[in-house]
């Protein structure tokens, strides 16, 4: 739980600290492009409204929904993720990003993050808003759908 | 492949994370009041905030007001209801056709779609599908009009238009677009078919604006600013925001305007008569349940719908008379995946992409209401694009009664779906 209090230099410290996960939601939700305005949307947001996200009990989970908020706003009406290129993924099946696309959003930020990431229920839920059970939940439907499209078992 | 899926997913997602460049977009919003003359990191973005607070409290009562150049009203100025729609009786739901048209660039056009004044407007496509590693997305360059997406004329946009800020605006004389240039210092109001007109900004704007009519009132929210036109954008003044959170939607109503701000863990709502005295409604669930993710919502004077995804597959939706007391009504189960609700002349229309993605053909869901409390699913299955095809941009809209999908592929390829009932009598 991120809990910080102060002026920029403490926003500066929880930008470090969140950044990262902030960025893993909205990108695989969106894919890089709107990912990355809406995370930047949420940043802005957070300094904006400094005093209130710092005293939050869960401020991850609200930049969250700020950012997709602002992410429903922008041009695209798609998830593009981006191809596996061999030459810099040698080891990862092309067929990947289809087979994320393919899930719904939910499920998209729960595998990445739970999967992905190695995050704990307990964290995706916060970053996402949701109970710990259902984060548990879209993550294990989502991956039984990623293995059913890509045919593997492991 | 020898890897397991787990591992693969963290070197994809890994790869993913890397191409969202935060640094370069905070660093673009701000480099207007910051150092301009460099793209800045995330920590040099906030020192440079530390000190730019400051000019920006002094700077933000002069947002908007500061005009320097402002619109002529012409003669004719009319009122309007919101999005000028007048509810019409639902035909029979039998009758309901898709007609397809493809095209070229030239008159079918595929990039995002906007109803102003009930007529169609597309701008061009921001950004190609799988852009170059690094690459900007190149600003739009032309905006096509149509009166029913059968005939289109194309116009050159401002050549210095930013293209992540614009959002259509029904204004004193018609349909305009609101958006910045390329630094985010200007405004610029351009009004289609007579050029353009630009406000000088103090701030650059971050975030599409949210846009409601009410009579000659114009309301417009972007981020923490909220900026009030009571002769249909002739003159604009700025007003204190009342509320804390994020404004995720603002309609108006028979009664005024409603804000629905997201808050820490619930959704808050706002209203006001005129848009500049605004108070906070105290309105039980089912809005404020927590997990709400987003919220989307369309109104007309006598009744409102609105959409939520929650914490399960399922997509709630409310209805409300006035837009303050809710009403959650049957659930879509597992239907939609993001969706959008538009206003029609007969009703509502639901779109988004289906939640049982992953079947060979994503498809484009479109669901009718005549008042939000049932839904008939009037999808066509060939609305779809499939994965294995080259990627696509989907760009829905609504005007009067008539839905409009247009599609365009990083080939070139567009494709125009217009949907309705009865179109063979209707054209």
């Amino acid at each position: 739980m991120v809990r910080v209090v102060g002026t920029h230099e403490a926003f500066t410290e929880f930008v470090g600290e969140i950044e990262r996960p902030l960025s893993y939601a909205p990108a695989s939700a969106y894919g890089p492009d709107v990912g990355r305005e809406a995370t930047a949307d949420a940043l802005l947001h957070a300094w904006r409204n400094w005093e209130r996200v710092s005293g939050m009990e869960n401020p991850v989970g609200y930049l969250f929904r700020v950012g997709q908020s602002k992410a429903r706003r922008y041009f695209q009406r798609r998830i593009v993720l981006p191809p596996v290129v061999p030459d810099e993924l040698p080891q990862v099946e092309p067929a990947l990003p289809r087979a994320l696309a393919s899930l719904s959003m939910m499920q998209r930020v729960a595998v990445v993050l739970i999967h992905g990431q190695g995050y704990g229920a307990h964290e995706a839920a916060a970053l996402m808003g949701v109970a710990r059970g259902t984060a548990r939940k879209h993550a294990e439907r989502g991956m039984a759908k990623l293995r059913k499209e890509l045919g593997v078992d492991r | 492949m020898s890897l397991d899926l787990e591992t693969q997913l963290r070197q994809y997602t890994d790869h993913i994370v890397e191409r969202v460049d935060t640094d370069a977009t905070i660093g673009h919003h701000l480099a207007p009041i910051a150092r301009p003359e460099r793209r800045l990191p995330v920590r040099g973005v906030l020192v440079a905030l530390g000190s730019a607070i400051a000019v920006l409290l002094v700077a933000l009562p002069l947002l908007i007001s500061g005009s320097d150049e402002t619109v002529t009203p012409r003669d004719g100025v009319t009122s309007t209801t919101l999005s000028g729609v007048v509810p019409t009786p639902m035909p029979d739901i039998g009758s309901w056709e898709w007609h397809r048209i493809d095209g070229t660039d030239e008159n079918v056009p595929g990039g995002q779609m906007f109803t102003v004044d009930n007529r169609l407007m597309v701008v061009d496509d921001v950004c190609p599908a799988s852009p170059e590693e690094g690459a900007d997305c190149p600003p739009p360059s032309y905006w096509w009009e149509s009166p029913d997406g059968l005939t289109w004329n194309r116009e050159p946009l401002p050549e210095d238009l930013a293209g992540y800020v614009l959002s259509p605006i029904r204004a004193h004389d018609g349909a305009w677009l609101l958006g910045t240039d390329a630094s985010g210092q200007q405004a610029i109001f351009f009004h289609l078919g007579d050029g353009w007109t630009r406000v000088d900004l103090t701030e650059p704007l971050s975030a599409w604006p949210l846009v409601a009519t009410r009579g000659t009132t114009v309301l417009v929210v972007t981020d923490d600013r909220l900026v009030v036109s009571d002769d249909l954008g002739v003159n604009w003044e700025p007003v204190d925001v009342p509320w804390l959170g994020e404004a995720s939607a603002v309609v108006s109503t028979s009664e005024g305007f409603v804000a629905y701000v997201l808050s820490n863990d619930r959704i808050e709502i706002w209203f006001s008569e005129g848009g500049r005295s605004w108070e906070l409604v105290d309105s039980p669930a089912p809005l404020g349940g927590a997990g709400v993710q987003w919220l989307i919502v369309a109104g007309r004077p006598d009744s409102h719908v609105v959409a939520g995804a929650e914490t399960t597959d399922t997509t709630p939706h409310w209805v409300s008379d006035d837009g303050l007391s809710w009403s959650r009504i049957e659930e879509l189960e597992g239907v939609f995946d993001s969706p959008d609700v538009y206003l029609a002349d007969f009703g509502f229309v639901m779109m988004g992409f289906a939640a049982s993605r992953g079947s060979p053909d994503d498809l484009m869901l479109v669901m009718v209401s005549e008042d939000g409390s049932a839904w008939d699913d009037v999808s066509d299955p060939r609305v779809s694009f499939g994965p294995d095809e080259s990627p696509l941009t989907l760009a829905p809209s609504v005007a009067a009664d008539r839905v409009f999908v247009a599609l365009s592929r990083d080939n070139g390829a567009r494709t125009l779906w217009i949907g309705g009932f009865d179109l063979e009598r209707g054209n």
